[in-house]
């Protein structure tokens, strides 16, 4: 139940991104604030259920970015299993270590973007601007992972739960 | 084979949801122009959460914008507030620069023009530097930077291009004083411009406005309210024909044995910023010669 409403509060964010950007005018140096999303339920939810929630991430990113039919549903999933199985092997614990890892998982979905679209998108054009952008967009959204957690672990006390936390505690 | 799917529940489902977004890429790279079901609905989701976002974050910029973030404005504002005082300054400047050029230059017309047309008086041009304001009347007086250097003398005529301010009546050192026409001392023969006729033009002290009474000795129907008043030349002091003033009106009243009128003088003695000192060409010529002599 928790996960469908992390699902929902990352859904909220994807509402919010898109016109806040637009208004701030930051299109390219916008942070991947489901990015965020996916590596919080990766290191708090066990993998099915959290798998399940990347994937519903997903839909709606594809929905509210335009992008083809299960762009988003493929990276955020991705992105997450990937992430779950470096959580399962490497410890995060402080801000820096969680930014880290928030720098790669957006390094990696941004390359999952290029090899997508380069398989299934016959006019893709933009592989240089992918490649481009990667670091100074996997730069941009690490900050946010902090932010990001942080909201959600407090969205993630309202119900009275007894699991232990990873951050924050 | 129940048993089987739960043991491997987790590769199942895995493989489900990562092959499931493929086929959806695929279907929808097939069918570019097309939306499937899914898509449509999707958007049907979305798109009405997205303009009401799009509402909500419009507005709180506006707020934003015009009621919050006002510090730029505030400088801005103050900036501009500075340059309006400026440009203010400047333009005022412009405009008494502009003043000062258009009566300087009738001055010097006015000079090359009385040069030319007399002979025993030529006009130096002086600046007006101080009044004398009296507590009950107005100034009557005023102090101009020429002196006897400039071979200025008591009772030269003072006047400008508008016509006579009145005569120099007291010189010392580099600077003399001036008594307009319209001190009670003041007295200049005059004659009514074209058939009227002559008198002697009396300065009357008024606390209101500068003012001056014509007096001559027959009564006259021959004088209109706005004639001319004009120097007769007859005191040997002012030069004929320099404007003095205009009549106020028609009436002429009767004072003793004499008759008068009261004339407004054609020179705004308020104004006056620069004048025209006419002094005796004899002197000018005559005391370089005894330097020489010395």
């Amino acid at each position: 139940m928790r996960t469908v409403l992390v699902v929902f509060l990352g859904f909220v964010m994807l509402a919010l991104e898109s016109p806040l950007l637009y208004q701030l005018r930051l299109n390219f140096y916008a942070p991947d604030l489901a990015l965020c999303v996916i590596v919080y339920l990766a290191m708090t939810r066990p993998l099915l259920y959290g798998a399940l929630g990347a994937f519903l991430l997903g839909f709606f990113k594809d929905g509210f970015a335009g992008s083809p039919m299960g762009m988003y549903m493929q990276i955020l999933t991705t992105a997450y299993y990937l992430t779950h199985y470096a959580v399962e092997r490497v410890t995060i614990r402080t801000w820096l270590q969680l930014m880290l890892l928030t720098f790669c998982a957006s390094a990696v979905s941004s390359t999952l973007f290029f090899l997508l679209s380069v398989v299934f998108d016959r006019n893709f054009a933009h592989s240089q601007l992918v490649f481009k952008m990667l670091i100074p967009h996997a730069l941009v959204t690490a900050p946010f992972a902090p932010i990001v957690f942080y909201l959600l672990q407090r969205f993630d006390k309202l119900p009275a739960t007894n699991e232990t936390r990873v951050f924050f505690e | 084979m129940l048993d089987l799917f739960n043991r491997y529940r987790h590769i199942w489902v895995s493989v489900i949801l990562l092959t499931m977004p493929l086929m959806f890429l695929y279907v929808s790279g097939r069918r570019a122009h097309q939306n499937s079901l899914l898509e449509r609905s999707l958007l049907r989701i979305t798109s009405p959460v997205q303009n009401v976002s799009n509402a909500i974050v419009g507005r709180i910029r506006g707020l934003w914008n015009d009621y919050i973030d006002l510090v730029g404005v505030r400088r801005e504002n103050k900036r501009l507030k500075e340059q309006i005082d400026i440009l203010r300054y400047q333009r005022n400047r412009m405009i008494e620069v502009e003043s000062d050029n258009r009566r300087l230059l009738r001055m010097l017309k006015y000079t090359k023009r009385f040069d030319k047309e007399h002979e025993r008086r030529r006009a130096i041009f002086a600046r007006v530097i101080g009044w004398d304001l009296t507590p009950y009347y107005r100034a009557l007086k005023v102090r101009i930077d020429r002196g006897k250097e400039d071979r200025i003398d008591a009772g030269d005529p003072v006047v400008t291009y508008e016509g006579v301010v009145g005569r120099i009546l007291k010189v010392s050192g580099d600077y003399a004083e001036v008594m307009l026409l319209a001190d009670s001392r003041s007295r200049v023969a005059v004659k009514v411009h074209p058939n009227g006729p002559s008198g002697t033009l009396q300065g009357r002290t008024d606390k209101q406005r500068y003012t001056t009474l014509f007096r001559f000795l027959h009564p006259t129907d021959k004088v209109h309210k706005d004639d001319r008043v004009l120097t007769s030349g007859l005191d040997r002091k002012f030069p004929a024909g320099l404007i003095v003033g205009y009549i106020a009106d028609d009436r002429q009243t009767q004072l003793g044995n004499h008759y008068e009128f009261q004339v407004i003088p054609a020179v705004n003695f308020s104004n006056l910023r620069e004048v025209l000192v006419l002094v005796r060409r004899d002197d000018v010529e005559k005391k370089p010669v005894e330097k020489k002599r010395r």
